[in-house]
This record gives structure tokens, sequence and C-alpha cells, in this order.
């Protein structure tokens, strides 16, 4: 049956605190609550992600949970849940030029 | 003293209408707590802060930073010298991108106090041994720590590990180590307060062996490190701090481990029967029923385990007054409680 869609109905960003055998610790901001602060962890077992994911994780590393339906064609629906790592950008040579201008700057205008 | 679980900060007024701040932590809403603390007291911390302290950028001891330096706009501003490296701050601003993340990190809250004090052409003042770091009034401030020794360690760590083109703008997990951390001695007349930061056994040793700033003992001691048994050492409390101290331990919760442990507790309260803890127990997430249990029951399916990472917020708060002899005032707000309660709330 085709899929029409996925409707996330709880969604957190987590970043990496521990990489463990077999799972992974996690602190979770609730996106969905609009928290300000992370409330809650999770251990996340491995089998919930991607053997891509698994090996490129790393501590620190940002990932979005999301809780939600699946619909499908014929009118069907079943609870998914669905771990996303984010591939975040690399540091370029442009930012770590700007960078080292910028603390260059910020050490002289502080007279250091 | 604040505690929301996760986080902590000392607010010290030192007589004459003037305030430190030590360390931030935010409340549920993002404000820093001892900004709430002053503003609800109608200080003004524009023109009444006279110092503000980051021990070390750890999470748990920076959030809000950024906005609490904003708004004391008469305090000087102490952290570590180290932090100021040339190299540090290169990672600072490279690897802070506001748009990566809604977690962010302590980079940004440090990236923030730069760029206030930049603004103000504000110079730090770099807290190191034995360093009178403030003068005002009847009040010195001390910072024992860290040693010439653990900054030049630090330093080269920054060189050897600077961030590297092609690096992923991840998250960094942490950005100073613990014995990095600024411990303070604080003097007002005759009270004293020492203020230990997360500070590890060995550099307690070295402060013991090595620093001359102090004189007399404290009173008033904040725990270091949660009350974890690696920052404590029995000649903290025979040789820097009076018979039975008011003792505060800030509570932790990280990856599902939790500071002060029960054995903690028991050792905390063989030096002292005034021993307390900013908060106990854990925060319930509170979520509308049917979101509830969709989480319960993809979590079993999943075997994900979820918990709240956060405790009620609460706060202690110790007076006394400055030229009368006599105990301290203690009194306890939100989930704070007497260390023999936090132990029959943990077992």
């Amino acid at each position: 049956m085709r899929l029409v869609g996925f409707l996330a109905l709880q969604e957190w960003e987590g970043y990496v605190i521990d990489i463990r055998d077999g799972d992974f610790v996690a602190r979770l901001w609730d996106l969905t609550g609009e928290a300000r602060r992370e409330e809650e962890e999770a251990t996340i077992p491995f089998a919930e992600i991607t053997e891509r994911d698994r090996i490129k994780m790393r501590l620190g590393s940002i990932f979005r949970w999301s809780i939600g339906y699946e619909h499908t064609e014929g009118g069907t629906k079943r609870r998914v849940s669905q771990i996303v790592f984010r591939d975040l950008p690399v540091v370029t040579k442009a930012d770590l030029d700007e960078a080292s201008e910028w603390a260059t700057e910020t050490l002289q205008l502080l007279g250091l | 003293m604040i505690g929301p679980g996760y986080g902590e900060s000392i607010v010290l007024h030192i007589g004459q209408g003037k305030w430190i701040v030590v360390d931030s932590c935010e409340d549920e809403k993002g404000y820093p707590r001892p900004l709430r603390y002053l503003e609800n007291m109608r200080v003004d911390p524009a023109s009444a802060v006279a110092l503000v302290v980051a021990t070390h950028w750890h999470d748990d001891h920076i959030r809000g930073m950024g906005r609490l330096v904003d708004k004391c706009r008469a305090a000087k501003f102490v952290c570590a010298n180290a932090l100021t490296k040339h190299e540090f701050l290169v990672a600072v601003r490279a690897l802070d991108d506001r748009s990566l993340s809604a977690s962010g990190s302590g980079l940004r809250e440090l990236h923030s106090v730069f760029l206030t004090l930049r603004e103000r052409q504000a110079q730090p003042l770099w807290a190191i041994a034995d360093r009178l770091v403030l003068t005002e009034d009847d009040c010195d401030v001390w910072s024992l720590s860290p040693s010439d020794a653990v900054v030049a360690d630090f330093l080269r760590s920054i060189c050897s590990g600077r961030v590297q083109e092609g690096e992923k703008k991840d998250r960094l997990p942490t950005l100073s180590p613990n014995r990095m951390s600024v411990a303070l001695w604080v003097t007002v007349k005759d009270i004293v307060a020492l203020l230990g930061g997360d500070l590890p056994k060995n550099e307690w040793l070295n402060i013991l062996e090595h620093c001359q700033s102090r004189d007399g003992t404290a009173s008033v001691f904040k725990v270091p490190h949660h009350g974890a048994p690696d920052a404590d050492d029995p000649r903290i409390w025979a040789e820097m701090l009076d018979p039975e101290p008011y003792a505060v331990v800030t509570p932790w919760h990280r990856g599902g481990k939790s500071r002060p442990t029960g054995r903690d507790v028991r050792r905390l309260l063989s030096y002292s029967e005034h021993a307390y803890a900013t908060t106990r127990g854990v925060s319930i997430v509170r979520r509308n029923r049917e979101l509830q249990r969709l989480i319960r029951r993809s979590t079993a399916d999943t075997n994900i385990d979820l918990r709240s990472a956060v405790a009620p917020a609460g706060a202690i708060r110790l007076r006394k007054a400055i030229d009368k002899a006599g105990d301290w005032k203690v009194k306890l707000f939100g989930g704070a409680c007497h260390l023999t309660e936090y132990l029959d709330n943990r077992e």
C-alpha cells in the first residue's frame, strides 16, 4: 500500500551525550512543546537508527526524533517512531578565516 | 543558591546594595534565574551587580550567562583566562551557528558574552589562584583557582585540539574541564563563604598547600561538583571551613546518573548537620493525555527509555547580619530541602 504521508505529533531535538554497547543516551528538547531547555533524556537502542547513523554517531551529534502516524493511500494509519540524524555542515576555510579575524579583533578590543 | 535540577547559580548580597552573581541557569521559560531573583527583590541588576563570575564553561553553570552579562552592565566579568586564548575564541566563533540546532551549546553563551564585552570594550578579569578579583566596601573576593599549571595544561590541549577545516559543526560536549573551575573565597567583614565550583580533589589539595589568600575559615560552603567524592577531601572541611558549616549541594541528573548519591549525602552529613540540597526528586513533563499515551506506546514498542531530566526548581536563602553575632537563618524555597530529606527521598 502506497504511503501518502507522515504526521508527526511529537518531536524532539536530541544530542548524544553517551555511546554504549547497544544503545546511546541523549538529552532532548521538546520541539512540539516549545521547551526552552532540555527537560528529558532518552536511552535509545541502536536498533532504532540506521547503520549509517550508528557508524557516524559521536558525542554531540544532533538528531530529530519524531513520533506520529504514517498514512497509506488505502486509509490505514500506523504508529511510527523515527530518528533521523542531521548531516551538519562542516567548518570551511572561510569560517576559520572569519573566526580568526573575529578572535584577533576581540582580543584587541578587550585590550588583551 | 539556586538550582533547577540541572544547573546552578549563586546570588550574594555583599552589603551596601551591591551583589555578586556566580554562574547562571535558566527557568522553564529560558530566563536567567539569577536575574529573576534580583528583579523579584526589586534590585536593578544593571547598577547593583558588581561582579559576575563564570566558574567554568559547563552547560549546568552557564545557561543564560550571555543575557546575565548583558543586563549587569556595571559588573566586572570574571572567568578563567584560558578562555580568551586565540585558538579558543576561533573555535567559539567558527562552531557557533545559530541556524544549526534548537539546543544550541555553551559556545553560544560564550560567544554572546564576548559580543557584549566587545561592545562595551570591557576587559574580563582573569581568575587564577590567589587573585583578588573584587574589593567593594567591606567585601573581598579572591579566586583560589585555577592554578598556573592547570591553565598551562589547558592551553596546550586547546592548541593541539583546535577546530579544523572539514570538522562537523556538531554540538561540542565539553568546553572546559572541571579542573579549570574557579573556586572563590568571599569575605564580608568577618563572614566568609567558600564557593567550590566543580573543582576536583587534586586542585583542592593544591589550594590547601599553596594558596596564601585565605585567612580564617568559612561558615558557608557551596559543595563542589554536586557532592561527588572526586571533588571532596576531609582537609577541606578541617582546614578551610568552620566546624558544622552551612553546606549547600546542587543536585545533578544527566545520562541516567544522579548526584549526590545516598553515599554522598551520608558523607556530607557526617561533616555538617547544616547541609542542604537546592532541589530533590524529578519533575514530570506535562503533556495532554492523548500525546502522553502515544509516547508511552511508542517507547514501549521501541524499548526507548524516556525520562525527565529536570528536578523541581528550588533555592536556599542564607541570611546573616553583617555586624551581628549569631547563626545563619535558613529559608528553603521550592524543591530545596535539608539533606536528610534528600536521602529520604532517594532511598
